[in-house]
């Protein structure tokens, strides 16, 4: 809760204090750090993201202050060059002294990248370190990401490593072997319960909204109880330095605009963002009117406001609301529409260079519905609503540093179903406090090993849950720069009614644990390898594994009914690796994930639907002429299990005017078997560009794209046949693949304007 | 362009173009290809058993569709007395299925007909159990309901349609819930067998009484005398006829009640009245 902005500050001087406090070392060579601030030439405020690159082989980002510092590597003076997207490159050799260096950059008007993974590139020491698995993404790089009508915040998440769909349609996350209710989406601090808009093809939140996205993978932020597996947090973009500055978008799904400014002395910065969705027009173009029908829109307005030396206020509200209607067949149809509201509040302050405080608050509510079965079936209803309240103070001594926080969240959850012909059968509703407590601290163990243990005490409607953490960041060792060594242990209480046997696109379904069912838990044990070459290569290695306890199925058999909650216990291993090397003309980064997750439902064994064991993702970009960036991407993963439908049994239904049974139009119900199958290799190559062109003082951006090039059927469904053979003979069942959708190949089209 | 921008693309392309082609070569490979058998090795069975009635027709296929079936299926009461079988040849006859056709109507799937001449007592408990070469053996407990009678009866009619029913009656033990209907004597034009399924008058209750008038055009074209039935029907039964939702996209399977198998062996007592 406490801002990165002030922490970091103070984490450089707590840096400076550090190595004037150990004479030893201090004294016996030259300064081991070289010491930067990047600023705006024209602005002079702080440019964080910068990527600074020396050549001793070292390199370092900016952090939200646009402090820097890189080993000197026993050199007097260093060259370093910088690289930040909107501004030109610097190239320049400072010396190495005990100061810190004021650098200028100054603004391009043009700029492309390919995407950049940040998390690498950052160092896990002390609290205001990386999380152990973090990783980030900024915003214009996504742009590179050739994805369904537009770029997608949510679903260019999907090609890093440790993170998983389970099909094409879904925008949930699956964060190292996790349900994708393990993983929360966070906005400014406040939670957005269904963050994706259409069938789940496209996030929540506007690109346009965020400036990063901080992924956690596994290590969770500790002041975010609940999040048994991840957190994604959004950055939201607070505006711009006092000249007005806006987008304005048009792609195939939606069109988009957002506006920048701050006042005069840059104390007050906002930034207003909508969008609204025209597919249901480009369906009707199709000749596919009424068939599929989406629309959805989403409006975000954030307010950054410095009030005082060393505070600032920060504020953020969302919402969006999505409409869908599918039709199916003759008489089956899918009908669902959500909401999301959320406030997020927050209050950083520097008391002095020893004392942080940070409040936090907000409110998020979700409100869906969605029924199947054609018209007049009937619908199920969820609503969930959170309102909380936290705080955190922090001390910060040479070398360590504590936090001490709280946070208080009220909870209503309610599932509404029906009768015997709605999604869900039954409802349940219940509300309650969770109370949050925890306490870190960040000291150094050995010369090069620190360590950062923190405990926490989350009380979710009475239960007490620990929640230990500890990692332990070994740095500088001969051939690789750090080795981060990570436990932690995570509980959530509510979870979301899936029943992953068949993909129902919709409205989440939300439910709170009751109190006679227990928590979900996970305990995982980690170890990160980081390391960066001369030449711009830069790696990371992850291993993990981890204990699950109480992960929710819901296979319903008969009716789906409440009371066929399940809580099953399993095992998620894995191996990260991602690989990244960017310049200014080339960029590439290729991930591979190696994940296994296997649960038990009392009976055997079982992967859920988001397991492969393979995954590998690349991107590659080329920046070409002066304006124009090409972008392929590649994804390759092991087919994802399902229970297909093994068989078939009679549905008897009550014949009124014959006074008996008889059997149900169509006659036999599908029967899942227990044996699972794993659907083909997905393949999935897209092609990209971006093409900048100024307009005045305005810029022109087209980005086009074609996904899934090669037409691979990568399925969203699949349906059993039965081949009838002659006479005598068996007939066997067959699972095929059907695809859904009417196109194989899907194009991407955007045009943009910023001025 | 840098030195390190010059070397930047050629290590780049040595990796990134070799990839692509494995791509794209994986790319060609049939996805359309069936992904495997996940066949279940299981019976599939649907057995009322009514009651009053001494021909108890039970429907019997594979789950998964496979070789011809053949089957023995045997009855016994709590005592453990053998009160009815029956067996299916290896040859298949369609007359074999009429018995099954009267009581579950038209049948849909690779079905055996297996009929048991036996009489259930109602309140009795039967163990049913089914065996099939190269199949688990399918058991269930069926519980008939206990015996019960029509109280008193009221009703406001003509030979176009019944217009307000006051029925009770006495209480079965065993029941889960009772099913009251009328059939007329001539039953309204359907083109296609399925379009009567939903026609009709039907109340479920856990009550025993019923008073209500009935819409106009509730019966359609049918036309009386109006038989009056209620169903008292046992647990299983009801909750498979009131569960399952065939194979649309968003499937959920038929409640069962057979242990080693799927599908229902339930019962229901039938009472019912002509209605003058």
């Amino acid at each position: 809760m406490t801002g990165p902005s002030h922490r970091t500050s103070l984490a450089l001087i707590a840096a400076c204090a550090l190595s004037a406090a150990i004479p030893v070392v201090a004294s016996a060579q030259m300064p081991v750090w070289l010491r930067g601030v990047v600023q705006g030439a024209e602005s002079g405020r702080p440019i964080p993201g910068v990527e600074v690159r020396s050549d001793a082989g070292y390199t370092g980002i900016t952090d939200a202050n646009g402090a820097f510092r890189l080993p000197s590597g026993g050199r007097d003076s260093v060259r370093i060059t910088l690289f930040a997207l909107g501004y030109l490159p610097v190239d320049t050799t400072l010396a190495v002294q005990a100061g810190v260096h004021v650098i200028t950059m100054l603004v391009d008007p043009v700029e492309l990248r390919g995407l950049e993974v940040l998390g690498n590139a950052r160092s896990s020491v002390g609290l205001d370190g990386i999380l152990p698995g973090e990783l980030r993404l900024r915003r214009e790089d996504i742009r590179a990401v050739p994805d369904l009508g537009e770029a997608d915040l949510l679903r260019v998440l999907a090609v890093l490593p440790g993170v998983s769909t389970s099909n094409e349609l879904s925008a949930h996350l699956n964060v190292r072997g996790a349900p994708a209710d393990q993983t929360h989406v966070l906005l400014n601090g406040a939670r957005v319960f269904a963050p994706y808009h259409m069938l789940g093809l496209v996030g929540a939140v506007n690109p346009d909204a965020v400036r990063e996205m901080r992924l956690a993978r596994g290590y969770t932020p500790i002041e975010h109880p609940g999040a048994a597996a991840g957190v994604l947090s959004l950055e939201p973009d607070y505006g711009a330095p006092p000249d007005l500055s806006g987008t304005a978008a048009l792609g195939l799904v939606s069109a988009r605009a957002s506006l920048k400014g701050a006042t005069d002395d840059s104390a007050i910065r906002w930034a207003v963002a909508g969008r609204h969705s025209h597919f249901d027009a480009i369906s009707a173009v199709l000749g596919r009117e009424g068939t599929s029908d989406f629309s959805f829109y989403d409006a975000n307005a954030s307010l950054a406001w410095t009030f005082a030396p060393g505070n600032e206020l920060r504020a953020t509200a969302f919402y969006s609301d999505d409409d869908m209607e599918g039709s199916f067949g003759d008489d089956e149809s899918l009908r669902s529409a959500w909401t999301n509201g959320v406030l997020g509040v927050t209050w950083n302050a520097v008391l002095d260079p020893r004392w942080e405080v940070a409040i936090a608050s907000g409110y998020s509510r979700y409100a869906g519905r969605i029924g199947a079965g054609g018209p007049g079936a009937e619908t199920t209803d969820s609503e969930i609503g959170e309102a909380y309240f936290g705080g955190e103070v922090v001390r910060r001594w040479a070398p360590a540093d504590a936090r001490l926080g709280f946070r208080i969240a009220h909870d209503d959850v309610a599932l509404a179903g029906g009768t015997d012909g709605a999604i869900v059968v039954g409802e349940r509703a219940s509300d309650g406090v969770q109370a949050l407590g925890y306490v870190e601290a960040a000291f150094p163990v050995l010369e090069r090993v620190d360590a950062v243990a923190g405990l926490r005490l989350f009380d979710a409607a009475g239960r007490a849950l620990w929640e230990p953490r500890a990692r332990a960041v070994v740095s500088d060792l001969p051939w690789i720069d750090e080795l981060v060594l990570a436990a932690t242990r995570s509980h959530q209480t509510q979870s979301l009614l899936v029943d992953d046997r068949y993909v129902l696109p919709g409205a989440s379904l939300w439910i709170r644990h009751a109190d006679d069912e227990p928590a979900t838990r996970r305990d995982e044990i980690s170890a990160t390898l980081r390391k960066q070459w001369p030449d711009a290569w830069r790696a990371e290695l992850a291993v993990y594994g981890a204990r699950l306890e109480n992960v929710l199925r819901w296979q319903p058999l008969g009716t789906r009914t409440l009371d066929q909650l399940r809580f099953d216990d399993g095992t998620s291993f894995g191996a990260e690796l991602l690989v990244e090397r960017h310049s200014d003309v080339w960029s590439a980064w290729l991930a591979y994930t190696l994940s296994r997750v296997t649960l038990n439902d009392g009976n055997a064994d079982y992967h859920p639907s988001w397991d492969r064991l393979h995954a590998l993702t690349g991107l590659v970009s080329r920046r070409i002429l002066r304006h124009g960036l090409l972008t392929a991407r590649l994804e390759l993963a092991s087919g994802a299990p399902v229970f297909p439908i093994g068989g078939y049994g009679w549905i008897p239904r009550i014949e009124p005017v014959r006074g008996s049974v008889g059997l149900q139009e169509g006659g036999l119900g599908a029967i899942f078997s227990d044996r699972q199958i794993r659907r083909p290799t997905f393949l999935r190559l897209d092609l990209g560009s971006r093409f900048l062109w100024e307009w005045g003082e305005r810029e022109v951006g087209l980005t086009a794209g074609v996904l899934n090039v090669t037409g691979r059927r990568n399925v969203l469904f699949y349906e059993m046949t039965t081949r009838y053979a002659p006479p005598g003979q068996p007939k066997v069942p067959e699972l095929r693949p059907v695809t859904a959708a009417p196109f194989r190949i899907f194009p991407s089209l955007e045009v943009d304007v910023r001025f | 362009m840098s030195d390190s921008d010059t070397r930047c693309p050629r290590s780049l392309w040595r990796y990134a173009v070799p990839a692509l082609i494995a791509a794209a070569a994986t790319a060609c490979g049939d996805t359309a290809r069936p992904l495997g058998l996940a066949g279940i090795d299981a019976l599939s069975v649907l057995f009322v058993v009514e009651s009053p009635d001494s021909i108890q027709p039970m429907l019997l296929m594979r789950a998964t569709p496979g070789p011809p079936l053949t089957a023995a299926v045997e009855v016994r009461d709590d005592a453990d007395r053998l009160v009815a079988t029956a067996t299916l040849p290896a040859e298949f006859d369609t007359d074999e299925l009429r018995p099954c056709q009267q009581r579950y109507g038209p049948v849909i799937g690779f079905a055996r007909c297996a009929v048991l001449a036996w009489t259930p007592e109602p309140g009795g408990s039967y163990h049913v159990v089914v065996t099939a070469p190269d199949l688990p053996t399918a058991r269930a407990e069926v519980a008939v309901p206990a015996a019960y009678h029509l109280l008193s009866l009221h009703a406001e009619y003509d030979r176009s349609a019944v217009r307000h029913i006051d029925i009770e009656w006495s209480a079965s033990a065993g029941a889960y819930r009772y099913y009251a209907m009328i059939q007329p004597s001539e039953p309204p034009t359907c083109f296609r067998q399925n379009e009567c399924r939903n026609q009709g008058w039907l109340r479920v209750t856990e009550g025993t009484h019923i008073a209500e008038d009935i819409p106009d055009g509730t019966f359609a074209d049918a036309r009386g005398p109006w038989t009056l039935s209620v169903l008292a029907v046992s647990e299983p039964l009801h909750r498979a006829m009131n569960s399952g939702s065939g194979e649309g996209l968003f499937p959920v399977p038929p409640a069962s009640n057979v242990e080693g198998g799927y599908g229902v062996m339930g019962a229901w007592v039938r009472a019912s009245e002509l209605l003058p």
